[in-house]
């Protein structure tokens, strides 16, 4: 049976593949179409999907999409009508979308994959959620809360789910539109001068340079009850608006942040000690409602508890890309185990729908879910085209400020044994080097886990400096995660259970040990605290190896991770668009594959 | 003879719209950063469809231009804007088609890079000299080095002049026909418009009715002796 899954028209569309039980392929659109968040109908990511699995359009038996868009389309046209008279451009434009595509869903995807309109269903947006949540999670019974902006009229669910021959998920409650934590913490992104949908990991990041002097204005906004659920006061937001917020959030908060306006903390090396009243009320109110919402998620996660009385949590939605929340879920809730899928957000429920069509013909038992679940590219004929490019030619279209490639030669060597091409790289790195690694399949979601990540010496300060100033212009407020073997992460960080499974995807912060500190330190965040990928030989061979390669040499198995994308683009994809970021910026060595790419200067 | 009409349509109106509708302004750089950006994907799509290193190589270079000229422009957007611009991502479609192989390609990157060529030299004129100006005219060099490199490789590979011209003739066509069909859609998006308009009146009028019965019914009941 060949079940496929889609979610779009909202953010971060995407497509999974499941054939004959076994999850073949998983992938964003933004990664085939380099549009961050692209919400359009995922065709790249189908079509790799089926080549993926060697399957055509018309071998699949289903197509689930992740919503109910009826019945979404009630909530938006109520919730739109219900702000008569001020919302007329809001219904003309919301009216316009849905009369195009999204009323006729069913047919659009017929027509677009050209298959009978019989085989296209529709799954509840968070049940795709709860599916994408358990099924991955080997627990055989586990509570599941997904907590989003918002689905067709829920923002929360809570299920009791328990794996038999299939998983059977029972929806206990869900809380209401226009009550949802997603919504909220997008205007506060929106307030602290972020985009939303993109910039929620900035007020994240901006948390720990505040207190939560505002806790009290937040819990004005965003009320809580006894009974351990959620009320939003909707007087202080305005979902149809300009911005997202009242003029009474304005009068509560204070004036938004410009987002032209540099923030001046830093993560990295020095810690800037002339800090103006009103980028430190930022940080207060980023700390605030960062607080809040692990709060909120603290009290869901009791009731939950006291609702099923089990051990396990799975967490699925945007709101589990807050890894700061999750590490509060995983020490301070009554639940023992935490499994969040790779990607929980909306891009991931692409898989969770899948999931749900599969085991609704009951022909799959629980799916393993890595990480690693987009394309693999060969790197031969990009590499070959090197040899007939003269770099100083790239001089005028990097980005500004970069030192010249004057005296720059490319060099490029193919090595057939690994361990060769290992210790090059750790050689490279421990020389200050800033690498781009690139292997294999990509990841599914938003972190870089090996497979297309930018790599360095994780103690040198200076390093991560130029990485964040000539490679990812990426503001100094933000922290970087650091990548430990899964052997090593007990010894430098401080996690309770010993490997709690969200700290092998990045899902979670944890103390960094004091003897480590010394040898992550351009990786710490203000706070002391680090995103981890503890990863394992099981699942990363190649990029385990080279963490090992690199302890042995360095004495911590440990390398600082980020994300191989470009400021404004998605993670890159293709070996092409890996060395369009190595011409562009100062990227000094790329490995893909077995290949390695330097610049050489002469 | 099209472009003739955006050429003027560009110099008599850019200025005046640019000097009093900021947002606008901002808009429209940001558009010309997401066409820049469009252009390099489609260069980098090519790429696996070219054996010849030295080819790939010069697509390559191409898109290495055109990400440049998307980031001089997202930056120029954002240094003219007061607020945040958020514009609709646009659905990508391959330009490169499989049966038409890298002919019909070059053929489509030389007309439109020869228009966006033409579109930048109308723009660098209306706004003259200054920080955007100065985008323009010199990205416009670049756009005119991508339509050699295009006119060169379909030079190359041995069709004769007739063939290429009708393949440049039928995008042209085609291009033109879009065009029409954009102008077309913007009629019936006006009309669709027109039409909500008037059902998001006449549904908020029913519900205001309905509300003001409710509210009506309510205070019909007797109040008891604790309302009072």
């Amino acid at each position: 049976m060949n079940v496929l899954g889609i979610s779009a028209f909202y953010h971060d569309a995407s497509a999974a593949l499941i054939t004959g039980g076994r999850l073949i392929s998983a992938a964003a659109e933004e990664r085939y179409t380099r549009q961050k968040h692209d919400p359009n109908f995922p065709k790249f990511a189908i079509e790799n999907c089926l080549r993926n699995g060697g399957l055509v359009a018309q071998d699949l038996d289903a197509v689930i999409f992740y919503e109910e868009p009826h019945i979404k389309f009630t909530r938006v046209l109520s919730s739109v009508l219900s702000g008569y008279p001020l919302t007329g451009k809001t219904f003309v434009r919301s009216m316009k979308d849905w009369m195009r595509t999204k009323l006729w869903l069913k047919n659009e995807i017929s027509r677009r994959l050209d298959i009978h309109p019989a085989r296209i269903c529709f799954c509840p947006h968070h049940l795709s959620h709860a599916y994408q949540a358990f099924v991955g999670s080997s627990f055989a019974e586990a509570a599941v809360l997904t907590v989003d902006a918002v689905g067709e009229w829920a923002s929360t669910g809570m299920f009791h789910a328990r794996m038999g021959n299939v998983p059977e998920i029972k929806p206990l409650e869900t809380i209401p539109y226009p009550h949802s934590l997603g919504l909220l913490y997008s205007a506060f992104t929106v307030f602290l001068g972020f985009m939303p949908n993109d910039g929620e990991s900035s007020v994240m990041a901006l948390a720990p340079f505040g207190q939560p002097r505002y806790l009290d204005e937040v819990g004005q906004v965003l009320r809580a009850q006894a009974d351990g659920t959620y009320e939003i006061d909707q007087s202080f937001l305005d979902p149809f608006g300009r911005v997202p917020y009242t003029n009474k959030f304005i009068d509560l908060f204070g004036a938004p942040r410009s987002f032209k306006t540099r923030l001046p903390f830093s993560a990295i090396g020095e810690r800037t000690t002339e800090i103006c009243y009103d980028d430190q009320r930022y940080a207060d109110i980023a700390a605030s409602i960062q607080r809040a919402i692990e709060n909120a998620l603290l009290a869901l996660a009791g009731r939950l508890q006291r609702m099923t009385g089990v051990r396990n949590l799975c967490l699925a939605g945007g709101v589990a890309l807050n890894c700061v929340a999750n590490s509060a879920l995983l020490q301070q809730s009554a639940f023992e185990n935490l499994y969040i899928p790779p990607d929980p957000g909306d891009g991931g429920a692409a898989l969770g729908a899948a999931a749900y069509g599969a085991f609704r013909e009951g022909k799959c038992a629980g799916l393993n879910i890595t990480p690693y679940l987009g394309s693999s590219y060969d790197e031969q004929a990009d590499i070959a085209m090197l040899s007939h490019i003269d770099p100083r030619s790239w001089d005028e279209y990097r980005r500004p400020g970069l030192s010249s490639l004057a005296g720059v030669r490319l060099e490029t060597r193919q090595h057939q044994d690994f361990e060769i091409l290992v210790t090059e790289v750790v050689d490279e790195l421990t020389a200050g080097r800033i690498v781009g690694w690139f292997q294999g399949r990509f990841e599914n979601g938003p972190r870089a886990l090996g497979n297309r990540s930018l790599l360095a010496d994780p103690s040198r300060i200076d390093v991560a400096q130029r990485l964040s100033r000539c490679v990812k212009s990426r503001a100094e407020f933000r922290p970087y995660a650091f990548s430990v073997t899964a052997e090593d992460a007990g010894s430098c960080m401080n996690l309770n259970p010993s490997l709690p499974t969200p700290a092998r995807w990045m899902q979670m912060v944890a103390d960094v040990k004091g003897e480590s500190l010394e040898g992550v330190k351009a990786a710490i965040h203000v706070d002391g605290t680090n995103r981890v990928q503890a990863c394992s030989h099981e699942e990363n061979p190649r990029f385990h190896r080279l963490l090992s390669r690199y302890g042995e040499a360095s004495g911590l198995a440990a390398l600082l991770n980020t994300s191989f994308n470009d400021s404004g683009y998605p993670i890159v994809s293709t070996p092409a668009e890996a060395l369009l970021m190595f011409a562009r910026t100062d990227l000094d060595v790329l490995v893909i594959n077995n290949s390695i790419v330097k610049k050489i200067r002469t | 003879m099209s472009i003739m009409w955006r050429r003027l349509a560009i110099r008599l109106f850019l200025p005046f719209t640019w000097r009093f509708f900021i947002r606008r302004r901002g808009e429209t750089l940001h558009r010309f950063s997401v066409t820049e950006a469009d252009s390099a994907w489609h260069f980098l799509n090519a790429l696996s469809y070219v054996d010849q290193p030295a080819i790939r190589a010069r697509l390559f270079n191409n898109a290495l231009e055109e990400v440049h000229h998307a980031a001089l422009f997202a930056q120029a957007a954002k240094d003219v804007s007061q607020t945040p611009i958020h514009l609709p991502i646009q659905e990508r479609g391959r330009i490169y088609d499989p049966q038409k192989g890298l002919q019909h390609f070059f053929a489509f990157v030389y007309v439109g890079e020869k228009d966006v060529y033409d579109q930048f030299s109308a723009y660098a004129s209306a706004i003259g000299t200054g920080a955007v100006g100065n985008i323009f005219s010199r990205l416009k060099e670049d756009e005119d080095g991508h339509m050699r490199f295009a006119e060169q490789r379909l030079a190359t590979m041995n069709l004769n002049r007739s063939t290429v011209l009708r393949q440049v003739q039928s995008i042209r066509r085609k291009r033109l026909l879009e065009t029409w069909m954009r102008g077309l859609r913007w009629i019936s998006d006006l009309a669709i418009t027109l039409f909500l308009s008037v059902l998001y009146l006449i549904l908020g009028a029913m519900g205001i009715a309905s509300y003001s019965r409710a509210q009506a019914a309510a205070r019909s009941v007797p109040l008891t002796w604790s309302d009072r």
